[in-house]
């Protein structure tokens, strides 16, 4: 398995970034554009991506992780800086490869927090979204300890993660409105079990993977 | 923009990603007037190590010519061979020479006058600013680490608060290193001939109070 780690820069002044940047769908639609037509997936791996925001309006980047190396030119003539470095990849291998359990990471993860409420008489349940910030953040917490993780507590007791960004997306889908509640989770994680933690890190938690949601990112440990 | 060949052949013209022994001590021997054919022996015996303050990208040239200064008889022209050629945009270097301080001094003021033009790596690159940060006294590491970091703001502060450089140097007996070929034995246009050099790398931290909070997510991964 060969996966990379991409992260775009996004000017966020430009016409089309501003028509990117509305629409998680049509985002979609520009990252995928990276990829050959099929080989955006292989059978252990999609490609999952995330609008990230910095303090600054203009501060704008998606990260991707992806099966192959993206091609950043489409993406970089649509919403990219003409100067400077259209983007950033690395081979993500290695680094999967060496998560042991017990190491300790920062983390950042928008997710879309809902709960298929069963119906009655319906084959299938209903999602629903989980509305405040610490239902979204039990919802996640729950999700993270299933995938190979555990929130070290604080001296307070309290798990070491926080909702940073809460955000409905409203955006058209051909003729629907598409409804979406997403948040951004950051925080402190430990490894319990390496293999369910790649496998998260590589398959995405929760659902509206399409939309940006489920990418789980790590990052040393600030000195 | 600048370009340290180290192995290239025919038409694919790489670029190192720091500067090449070959580069600097060629810069040098320019700066002080040297001809192509001159010899350069006592620059040989400098200990050479270069700080990666900036690592700029590599950009491709893909570049076409046409020999028009010698048309045919029917009037069209040869079409010289297509090569790509590899450069370095954005990127900023600490390179340091260490070995007899006359020498240095004497590099130090050429430097400043240079008597031909200097260029970073390849003629198309010609140098920009200050070129010389001056002789410092001590060790090549200890004045690699300890002179200051000159990123540009914009690098600076899409970086953490602390940002480790890498500085590659000349091997010393014993360690174990990269091997490149980049000591310049003869610059002379008709038998260029380069011997081998090993290289070793270690880095430094320097804090960067213009540094961010927001997580490098490449900061785990290697080499990156």
């Amino acid at each position: 398995m060969t996966l990379f780690l991409t992260q775009f820069d996004v000017n966020v002044a430009r016409r089309d970034a501003a028509r990117l940047l509305a629409s998680p769908e049509r985002l979609h639609a520009a990252v995928l554009a990276s990829f050959p037509p099929g080989q955006s997936a292989s059978e252990s791996a999609r490609t999952l991506w995330r609008l990230d925001r910095g303090p600054a309006n203009h501060d704008a980047r998606i990260m991707i992780v992806s099966p192959l190396q993206p091609d950043l030119t489409v993406l970089n003539e649509q919403a990219g800086w003409s100067t400077g470095v259209p983007g950033r990849s690395a081979d993500y291998d290695p680094f999967l490869r060496d998560l042991r359990a017990g190491s300790v990471w920062r983390f950042r993860c928008t997710v879309n927090p809902t709960t298929a409420v069963r119906q009655p008489g319906a084959s299938r349940g209903r999602r629903v979204a989980e509305v405040t910030a610490e239902q979204q953040l039990e919802w996640f917490v729950t999700r993270l300890e299933r995938r190979g993780f555990r929130l070290p507590e604080d001296p307070s007791g309290a798990p070491s993660a926080r909702v940073t960004r809460r955000e409905v997306l409203r955006f058209r889908r051909q003729s629907s409105t598409v409804t979406l509640s997403v948040a951004q989770v950051d925080g402190i994680l430990e490894i319990t079990d390496p293999d369910a933690a790649r496998s998260a890190l590589t398959s995405g938690i929760g659902p509206a993977k399409g939309y940006g949601c489920g990418l789980l990112t790590l990052a040393p440990l600030a000195r | 923009m600048q370009s340290w060949g180290d192995s290239s052949r025919f038409t694919t013209r790489a670029t190192r990603r720091e500067p090449t022994k070959s580069g600097v001590l060629g810069l040098l021997a320019a700066a002080q007037g040297r001809r192509r054919t001159d010899s350069i022996e006592d620059l040989l015996s400098l200990r050479f190590g270069v700080r990666t303050d900036q690592p700029g990208s590599v950009v491709r040239d893909f570049q076409t010519a046409m020999d028009w200064s010698h048309p045919k008889k029917d009037g069209s022209v040869n079409s010289m061979p297509l090569s790509n050629r590899y450069y370095l945009a954005d990127a900023i270097f600490v390179a340091a020479v260490e070995g007899d301080p006359s020498l240095l001094h004497a590099l130090d003021e050429a430097i400043t006058e240079p008597v031909f033009p200097l260029y970073l790596g390849r003629r198309s690159c010609p140098t920009e600013g200050r070129v010389s940060l001056g002789v410092r006294d001590g060790d090549l590491l200890t004045v690699l680490a300890n002179e200051p970091w000159h990123a540009k703001p914009w690098h600076q502060r899409r970086l953490p608060r602390s940002v480790r450089l890498q500085i590659a140097y000349d091997t010393e007996s014993g360690q174990v290193g990269d091997t490149v070929r980049d000591i310049p034995l003869s610059f002379d246009p008709q038998r260029r001939e380069y011997g081998w050099r090993d290289i070793t790398t270690t880095t430094t931290t320097v804090d960067n109070p213009h540094g961010n909070d927001e997580p490098d997510w490449f900061a785990g991964l290697e080499g990156a």
